[in-house]
């Protein structure tokens, strides 16, 4: 068979994959909270061509047969705040800046717009992002950026797929037997803590809207969200519902953002999805305009293995 | 190819779900006490495709695997209890509600044959409704009585519980004027007799909504709570305004000769209604995309 044959299938393939990627891409632009996702190709390994001419082959140089697509890499922008003005409505604003040591001195690494820098070392470190912290139904560990939250009969807070949500103390918050710290004796104690009485403060900890006290939990600690510090975003995997999940997550696991400075939570704030609709419908054209020069180039050569078995050797 | 088409349509489902939403809500712009819908997206789940070993090369990022998505889809709609603004209609039997509060009404729960069911201790079974006020109207307590029933536009009576403690209707002696302070307390005036002091009849019961997210629509400006709710004191928390602590620390007020209008903003609706039209187009031209991907493998060859 003709090699060209297979590498033309590849590229049909590829494209196809790729078209697929920019069409989810396209239907998540309104998903708050969604990343944008890039697919990455890359053409097979290379082999080495060499003449048939008897025990001496020649080597005549390399040849790749085709491209796949390697990877779907998820870019981290930040998304642009709607505001909504509901308390449950939270977004996490992050710009988290990493520094090291040279010379006694630290110094900032740069990163660029898909968040990825190179170190004094000359290796390729990425910007860490931040993540609000679930708990699922299994008891899981997740990370999303949707802030949409709500209190669900139970008293916890909670997304709207029902996932707990994970507070400092690494326990799932739960306004059951909540209460404000600190009020004076003259001022009611609400029964009920609703979320429209919460506020949210930058650092992820709850006040009470009127005063401006901290809310406690039952056992009386102070409520505050657990903002998980991812250092390679890269090695998510996205679960679907907005959740991501870390495999092993022993070798590094997400802590409590060090410096609470670089990030802001926004309480009646959205995070827009941050899909370029723009770049998306180009590439999409691109992927279908691909697919069928790989298409032609497949036809070509079922033209040229037709004269090749009907016309070569015919009496 | 299927990806594409399945994702491409199963996005445009839900933005069609949406404009659905949007539609009802700018119908009901000019509903008296409605409350808007909102409705976000989610992504659907995520398959991973699993690839093998031997894929991995050099300069990878992400964890081996190749994540394949199949849309978007709708998540939950909620109800936004945003305070609508009050119009002035001086009628004397219009209340709106400012503030973040509901006026309790009960219903006689009927079996299938109209008769009411009766519960352990002989009394009806009640379902309870909330609502947000409304132009209210009296009901003869029975035909050629001097006494009225205080009741919603759909025929709830507004019951409390009286100065026995019994859960009664409260009742309004036919012209009478009746008067409802900021407090929810009414009382009737008989402006034929002088020096006759008003009567305090009763006080409309009102709660405050603790949970929104677990009240549900019940029509007619109704509203109940969802049976996913475990403890009913949590959703909805009993206030008396008359209770000079209750009214320092929560600000709400019952306002006589006012309705409040529906809390719809057109800006907002439009400005979504324009976005979900734009998203639904470019999944379109994503799915005829696909189509001509389809169409191109079907003519491979002849």
């Amino acid at each position: 068979m003709l090699r060209g044959l297979y590498t033309a299938a590849s590229g049909l393939t590829a494209n196809q994959r790729r078209h697929d990627t920019l069409t989810n891409n396209i239907a998540n632009m309104n998903t708050p909270g969604f990343k944008q996702v890039t697919p990455v190709a890359r053409s097979f390994p290379e082999m080495l061509i060499a003449l048939t001419q008897g025990e001496d082959a020649k080597s005549i140089g390399r040849i790749n047969t085709g491209v796949f697509i390697e990877e779907s890499l998820p870019l981290f922008t930040q998304g642009d705040l709607i505001e909504t003005a509901n308390s449950g409505d939270l977004a996490i604003v992050s710009n988290i800046r990493v520094a090291e040591e040279v010379d006694g001195e630290l110094v900032e690494i740069p990163f660029d717009e898909s968040g990825k820098g190179v170190n004094q070392d000359g290796d390729i470190v990425y910007q860490p992002q931040a993540f609000f912290t679930l708990q699922n139904e299994a008891g899981e560990e997740r990370y999303t950026r949707i802030g949409k939250f709500m209190v669900n009969g139970e008293g916890e807070l909670v997304t709207l797929n029902g996932d707990r949500l994970i507070g400092r103390d690494e326990q799932p918050i739960s306004f059951e037997g909540a209460s404000i710290a600190g009020l004076p004796p003259e001022v009611e104690q609400p029964n009920v803590i609703s979320l429209d009485q919460v506020r949210v403060g930058a650092d992820g900890s709850m006040y009470d809207a009127g005063t401006g006290l901290p809310i406690v939990d039952a056992a009386g600690n102070p409520i505050a969200l657990r903002i998980a510090q991812v250092d390679n975003p890269n090695r998510l995997i996205r679960e679907g519902s907005g959740n991501y999940r870390l495999d092993n997550p022993e070798d590094n696991p997400p802590e409590q953002v060090p410096n609470l400075a670089q990030i802001s939570i926004e309480q009646g704030f959205i995070e827009r999805s941050n899909v370029d609709a723009t770049q998306s419908m180009i590439d999409l054209m691109a992927a279908q305009r691909a697919y069928e020069a790989n298409q032609r180039m497949v036809q070509y050569y079922d033209r040229s293995l037709e004269k090749a078995v009907n016309e070569i050797g015919r009496l | 190819m299927n990806n594409s088409i399945v994702n491409a349509s199963v996005s445009m489902h839900a933005l069609q779900q949406k404009l659905d939403m949007l539609a009802n809500n700018i119908a009901n712009v000019n509903t008296t006490g409605y409350k808007r819908r909102e409705m976000s997206f989610q992504d659907v789940l995520t398959a991973v495709k699993q690839q093998p070993e031997e894929f991995e090369l050099p300069g990878r990022r992400t964890p081996m695997g190749i994540t394949e998505a199949w849309g978007s889809r709708t998540s939950s709609v909620q109800i936004n209890f945003e305070q609508g603004s009050l119009k002035n209609t001086e009628q004397p039997l219009d209340i709106a509600l400012e503030g973040n509060a509901m006026i309790e009404l009960f219903e006689v729960q009927r079996g299938p044959d109209g008769e009411p069911l009766l519960g352990e201790d002989g009394q009806p079974l009640l379902d309870r409704f909330f609502t947000r006020g409304g132009s209210l109207k009296l009901v003869q307590t029975e035909p050629g009585s001097e006494n009225a029933y205080l009741a919603t536009q759909d025929g709830h009576l507004i019951r409390n519980v009286n100065f026995e403690g019994e859960l009664a209707p409260v009742i309004i002696p036919l012209n009478h004027r009746v008067v409802i302070d900021t407090n929810g307390n009414i009382s009737v005036y008989n402006d034929q007799v002088d020096d006759e002091l008003p009567t305090v009849m009763g006080t409309l019961p009102l709660h405050q909504v603790k949970r929104p997210e677990l009240l549900d629509n019940a029509g007619n400006n109704l509203f109940r709570i969802a049976d996913s709710a475990i403890d009913n004191a949590e959703v909805m928390e009993a206030i008396d305004l008359n209770d000079p602590r209750t009214a320092a620390t929560r600000d709400i007020q019952v306002r006589q000769g006012f309705i409040e209008q529906s809390n719809v903003n057109m800006t907002e609706q439009m400005t979504e209604l324009i976005a979900v039209q734009r998203a639904y187009q470019l999944n379109a031209r994503a799915l005829t995309s696909a189509d001509r991907l389809s169409e191109m493998a079907n003519s491979l060859r002849g």
